[in-house]
């Protein structure tokens, strides 16, 4: 009896025993996180439709075929890759120009630090609402004002064409997430050394130079870290589309998410909805091993 | 090193204890009360009073909050809460879609859109309510909605009030209502620009349900349809085509605002009732609240049957229609049945037509002299309401609508053709039933 007992003291080895800590952390989060992933994954192999619950079955990667010949998913996925593309590129302009504004030493500047992150203390729905009054074709504030300022010379249906829906559901995702951006920026800018600007003005940098040789290359790891925060965000994009335009008009905003949403809960189709959820699992993945490659090799290289 | 060991091993025997002890103490203490709530139960001789969940759309009247005082003071024992969800029935539908699917209990009344019923019996959620809704009962209603309710033979709800479009017009800009949507489109051309209109029409060309319900009015009303009476889909015909051809030009000819294309029922409403356009399209809830004491058009508004097409004979108004079922997860289905039956009871009915302005789906409150007072259109618009016309019955009618959304909306916002949107639903609709 004691010789066993010693022997399995003396097993737990350190790695062991740091399994064993952790253990109780990791049963959580496969309770959570992994189980509706498996979950999600072997429900999407199966024709499984909820009208008909006693039809349920196994249809192995059938789902996954009738996708990727669908018109609307190719639609859903430009979508997509359009909305995430052109809003995270904005969002990082203009975040990172917020950012330097708020790194500057001025007065009030707690003050701008705070009034900068309302736009993002507001729930995404809320905002949507807001914005979809803002371009509200009758009361809407966007069109009194391009028409007072004769930009445009009668009110427009901003949600309501083709051509204009998804640049609006850019723009209230910009004006939402930026200060996000903006705040990871900051934090970033802010552990860069005072020393290396004061070294370049002595050298005569300009102000331009300093920003191309100290700080963009600097911030590079917060850069991209707040870069794969919002893309992976702007990929699985839904409350502001869904509320703004409900994937219209003629399906010209509808997203990933939306789409796999009304697969789910409109059509009630769980199996080719459980795919179309895999796949933007699979497709945020990639995403992230790209970025976390980029992010590696570049802490390599230094 | 050892020691820490064996320190760091103490610490998560005594956690893991302690949350093993949590729960014991935590069925300890749900026993404990179970048991007193027994005793409590024990000498008392009402039955506690049983807090029924109904979930429905958003009212804009006055309606389901007086209906519910009335019911709780004749039943004292049961308390009705009411949750009020989105307008849109599409929202709606997913809402119920996430509780039942989950078997979530929480929901004891779901009020159902008319489309609702084969998908929701098919899946099982519903009660089926035959054995408690005799012959007797079923033939005081009107036969559509009753059809409505019905699946496979089985009843699953019990109708709460029924719709059909209808066309609002400005009689004191109008005398005589258009027959036709060309003399509508006449009509609107003559009276742009003057006392204050902007607008021809204003109806709900937003990408969702509402869409479909319009769409189908103007190709039922040209003579068009989807299925025959066999179940073949027979959409792709010249009327068809010809009929979502007035619709777009509608948009087209700016005779509808461009922003028709966002609108939902209550956009509609608000346009009309601000005086900004001639007529609109809408279900008859609006009388009720064009006619409001707020409302700049009151007294001003005339409703009439929708026009047809130049192939139809008569304008074919879409069946709408909101039904009461009971949960099949219902921990109460006894009070739950009440409730729906007092809803759908002759006192039920009349505060629905008076209060709600929605149409009841009881023959005799169209009789009623204090509702044909209050809505005097019942009279005149009865044969236009019975002769609605059903959308397409199927499990898979979330699917079929999906398809006539997308492509009716590409049609009205000129992104393809009449010709185009009506052949590519005609195809999703063949490949849908055919599943």
């Amino acid at each position: 009896m004691n010789a066993v007992k010693r022997t399995r003291r003396q097993g737990l080895s350190e790695s062991q025993f740091g399994y064993l800590m952790v253990f109780p952390a990791l049963l959580c989060i496969g309770l959570i996180a992994l189980y509706p992933v498996v979950q999600t994954f072997w429900l999407s192999l199966h024709r499984l439709r909820l009208q008909f619950p006693d039809m349920t079955k196994f249809v192995g990667l059938q789902n996954y075929i009738t996708i990727f010949g669908d018109d609307r998913f190719i639609n859903a996925t430009i979508n997509t890759v359009e909305f995430t593309i052109v809003s995270v590129a904005l969002e990082l302009v203009f975040g990172l120009c917020i950012a330097m504004l708020m790194n500057k030493e001025y007065k009030g500047r707690g003050l701008m630090r705070a009034a900068a992150l309302v736009p993002w203390a507001i729930p995404t729905t809320v905002s949507a609402m807001m914005w979809k009054f803002i371009y509200n074709d009758q009361l809407g504030v966007l069109n009194d004002i391009l028409v007072r300022l004769h930009i445009i010379p009668e009110y427009k249906a901003w949600l309501g064409s083709e051509v204009t829906a998804m640049g609006a559901a850019i723009v209230a995702d910009v004006w939402k997430t930026t200060p996000f951006m903006a705040l990871l920026l900051l934090a970033g800018l802010q552990v860069i050394p005072r020393e290396l600007y004061e070294a370049a003005t002595v050298d005569g940098a300009s102000a331009w130079r300093q920003f191309i040789t100290i700080t963009l290359p600097l911030l590079r790891p917060t850069i991209l870290v707040a870069l794969i925060f919002r893309t992976l965000d702007a990929f699985r994009v839904f409350d502001l589309v869904y509320v703004l335009t409900g994937g219209g008009p003629g399906n010209s905003t509808e997203t990933l998410s939306v789409y796999a949403y009304k697969t789910l809960f409109r059509n009630m189709d769980f199996g080719m909805g459980s795919a179309l959820s895999v796949i933007i699992f699979v497709f945020i993945f990639i995403i992230s091993l790209i970025y976390i490659r980029i992010l590696s090799s570049g802490s390599s290289a230094e | 090193m050892k020691r820490f060991k064996m320190l760091s091993l103490l610490l998560v025997a005594i956690l893991v204890v302690g949350l093993t002890a949590g729960c014991g103490g935590g069925g300890q203490q749900s026993n404990n009360t179970n048991t007193q709530q027994e005793q409590n139960a024990q000498p008392q001789q009402n039955p506690e009073p049983v807090t029924i969940t109904y979930r429905a759309g958003k009212d804009t009247s006055e309606r389901t909050q007086m209906l519910i005082k009335q019911f709780e003071e004749e039943n004292p024992n049961i308390k009705v809460d009411f949750q009020e969800m989105p307008w849109s029935t599409d929202d709606q539908h997913n809402a119920y879609v996430t509780a039942l699917q989950a078997q979530d209990s929480s929901i004891d009344v779901v009020a159902m859109d008319v489309i609702w019923t084969a998908e929701f019996a098919s899946a099982g959620w519903l009660l089926p309510l035959g054995d408690k809704f005799p012959q007797s009962e079923r033939d005081k209603f009107l036969s559509g909605p009753l059809e409505a309710v019905t699946y496979n033979g089985e009843i699953y709800a019990l109708p709460e009030y029924t719709d059909a479009g209808v066309l609002y017009y400005r009689k004191d800009i109008i005398s005589t209502p258009p027959q036709t949507w060309e003399e509508l489109m006449e009509m609107s051309k003559e009276n742009i620009g003057k006392n204050g209109i902007r607008y021809g029409i204003v109806f709900q060309g937003n990408q969702y349900e509402g869409l479909v319900c319009d769409a189908l009015e103007f190709i039922h009303g040209n003579g068009g349809d989807v299925l025959d009476s066999n179940g073949n889909v027979v959409l792709n015909s010249p009327q068809s085509v010809e009929g979502l051809k007035e619709m777009v030009s509608l948009v087209e000819e700016k005779i509808a605002p461009e922003g028709v294309t966002t609108y939902m029922e209550e956009d509609a409403r608000n346009v009309f009732q601000q005086g900004d356009a001639l007529f609109m399209r809408n279900w008859p809830y609006a009388w009720a609240v064009v006619n409001g004491d707020d409302s700049p058009v009151k007294g001003k508004v005339g409703i009439a049957p929708l026009p047809h097409g130049p192939n139809g004979k008569a304008g074919a108004p879409t069946l709408g229609g909101w039904n009461l079922a009971v949960s099949k997860y219902s921990k109460h289905p006894d009070e739950a049945y009440k409730f729906i039956e007092f809803m759908c009871s002759d006192a039920g009915q009349k505060t629905t037509a008076l209060v709600g302005g929605n149409l009841p789906t009881r023959k005799a409150i169209y009789n009623d002299p204090e509702v044909l007072a209050k809505n005097p259109f019942y009279k005149d618009l009865f044969n236009a309401f019975i002769s609605a016309r059903p959308r397409p019955v199927s499990p898979f009618y979330p699917q079929i609508s999906d398809s006539m959304q997308i492509n009716f909306h590409k049609a009205l916002t000129g992104n393809i053709t009449a010709e185009e949107a009506i052949a590519n639903v005609e195809k999703d609709i063949k490949s849908i039933m055919g599943k």
